[in-house]
Order: structure tokens, then C-alpha cells, then sequence
């Protein structure tokens, strides 16, 4: 772009501030740390389930995943409310974004707690109905910050969460952590190195 | 159509660059310089030139912090940047001919 380039004609001009305004509504940078806190959690409840069962323990499998949701939810409203003023983009975009997560995460916790508890969520299948949910908040990022990516991350939690609808036991178990591995913990981390480059200088 | 008056026009804010610039901050609020050169489609070098006409006019404002030991910068529109561009629009809507504006 050359600074004696200017427009002389103002509906061009006028074009112009629009064209980079709707440019720059896409922008979003987060910091990823939030994906990678809950897919970690998430993991740590899977393995310390496996471990309670294999202990005999299984009434206690339920409050590793309390503890770890608890965790989580503690993070959201603690250090991640400090760490959203780094996470730059246009405040409708953010504020749209954060609330879709939020809302996201809500009916997650509520699913996996209430829907079990109730027994009106069959507890063999709870991560294929969790991953269904999930898969909006990716899809949705995905779609308003145009990153392609982020939006197929949606489809692959959807097909596994097809997939998970079919299966239970140990592959159910193995699928659920493949899954939270490729499609939260490194798209955390990718998103944290994303953010990393365009927040600082070379 | 009108063609412009240079000599009623914001002449720091009438470069593409400096523009773009503006609009982007406008648009979201507050933007490192990575992401406005990303916007902008500026080098490094020419981008600054822009941004330090833009601090030293008074429409921008910086915020420098550090994040794992690296320097950032966050810029963001100054009440008087807001007031420049606002009028800088006005001024190219009033130059359009009656009833091309829509609402």
C-alpha cells in the first residue's frame, strides 16, 4: 500500500473504511489457554476414573469429574476474566464468541451432571452427547472469526461423537481421549502460538 | 460526483495506510501491531512511520507490555482519533451525491 495512493472519488474511499472494517470484525486472537486447561482437566478426570475402577472404587468417579469441572469453571471466572484483556479483536466478535463458550460449557456441565444423575442421559454415551455440544462452539468460532480450521475442528467432534453414540467401554474411553488431544489440547496450543506471533514483536 | 476539497480534508487521516489503520482500531477496539500490519498489508517499516505520525497527532494511544520476556504494542483510537474519523466519514458522506447514503 503506497501512502500517495489515496482515493479521490469518496464512494470508493467510503468502500474502502467498510472493506477493512469487515476485515477487521474477523480478527481474533485468543490465548488458548482455556482450551488447553479444560481438555487437560477433562484428561485428568478420564485417567483418574480408569484408575477408581480399576481400584474399585467407582463411586468415587463421579466426584473426579466434580473436582475437575469445579476446577475448570473456578479458571473461567477467575484467571481467564484477567487474561481476555490480551486477547485482542473486536469487542461484538469477542463478546459473541465468549458468550457461545460460555453457553456451551453451561449446558455441558448440566448434561454431564443433571442428565446422569437423572439417568435421563445414558452415562455409557455421555461423551457423544458432550462432543455434540462441544462441536457448536468450534463450528461457530470457526464461522465467525473465518477460520476454516476452527470450523472443521466442529465436524470432527461431531463425527466422533457419532461414532462415540455406537461404542462404550475402553474404545469409547480411547476415542474420547484421542479426541480431546487432537481436537482441544493442540488446537489450545496452536491457537496459543497463534497468538503469541501476533501480539508480540520480532 | 464531487471529487475531493484537499483543502477541507484531514490530510493525516486521507493516506490508504494511515486509513486502514484508523479504521481497524475503530473497528476493534485495541490491536497489537502485528495484527494491524496484518490488516493493512504494510512492511514493518513503512506501517511504522504511519503509526508514529498517527501517536504523535494524537489519534492513537500505546499501551507496550511484555508477554514471555517479548515486547508488545496495543494501540488503540484516542477520543480525538474517534472525533477525526467520524468527521472524516461525514465529510465523504456529504461529498456523495443526495440519496446514495443508505441507512
Amino acid at each position: 500500500m503506497n501512502e500517495h495512493e489515496n482515493y479521490t472519488n469518496p464512494t470508493d474511499q467510503l468502500a474502502f473504511i467498510k472493506s477493512v472494517m469487515d476485515d477487521s470484525q474477523k480478527v481474533l486472537a485468543d490465548n488458548g489457554t482455556g482450551f488447553i486447561l479444560w481438555g487437560f482437566l477433562i484428561m485428568v478426570a478420564g485417567v483418574a476414573s480408569l484408575i477408581l475402577e480399576y481400584l474399585n472404587l467407582i463411586y468415587l468417579i463421579g466426584w473426579s469429574y466434580i473436582v475437575c469441572v469445579a476446577l475448570g469453571w473456578l479458571y473461567m471466572f477467575t484467571v481467564d476474566k484477567k487474561a481476555h484483556k490480551h486477547n485482542i479483536g473486536n469487542p461484538l466478535t469477542k463478546k459473541i464468541i465468549n458468550s457461545i463458550w460460555i453457553a456451551v460449557l453451561l449446558a455441558m456441565t448440566m448434561l454431564g451432571f443433571i442428565g446422569t444423575l437423572t439417568e435421563t442421559v445414558d452415562v455409557n454415551h455421555i461423551s457423544a452427547v458432550l462432543f455434540t455440544t462441544l462441536g457448536i462452539a468450534y463450528y461457530v468460532q470457526g464461522v465467525i472469526t473465518g477460520k476454516s480450521w476452527v470450523r472443521n475442528l466442529g465436524f470432527g467432534w461431531w463425527i466422533g461423537a457419532c461414532i462415540l453414540y455406537f461404542i462404550s467401554g475402553i474404545w469409547a474411553g480411547i476415542l474420547t481421549a484421542v479426541m480431546m488431544i487432537g481436537l482441544q489440547i493442540i488446537p489450545g496450543f496452536i491457537f496459543r502460538r497463534q497468538w503469541k506471533v501476533r501480539l508480540t514483536e520480532d | 460526483m464531487n471529487e475531493f476539497n484537499y483543502q477541507q480534508i484531514d490530510d493525516l487521516i486521507h493516506s490508504r495506510i494511515r486509513l486502514a489503520v484508523m479504521a481497524t482500531l475503530a473497528t476493534m477496539g485495541s490491536a497489537s501491531f502485528s495484527i494491524i500490519k496484518e490488516n493493512v498489508g504494510a512492511t514493518d517499516g513503512n506501517l511504522s512511520v504511519h503509526m508514529r505520525k498517527l501517536e504523535e497527532a494524537g489519534y492513537l494511544s500505546v499501551e507496550k507490555s511484555f508477554i514471555d520476556r517479548k515486547p508488545i504494542s496495543v494501540y488503540s483510537l484516542t477520543g480525538k482519533g474517534k472525533s477525526a474519523l467520524t468527521l472524516y466519514i461525514q465529510y465523504l458522506e456529504n461529498m456523495l451525491p443526495l440519496g446514495t447514503v443508505k441507512d
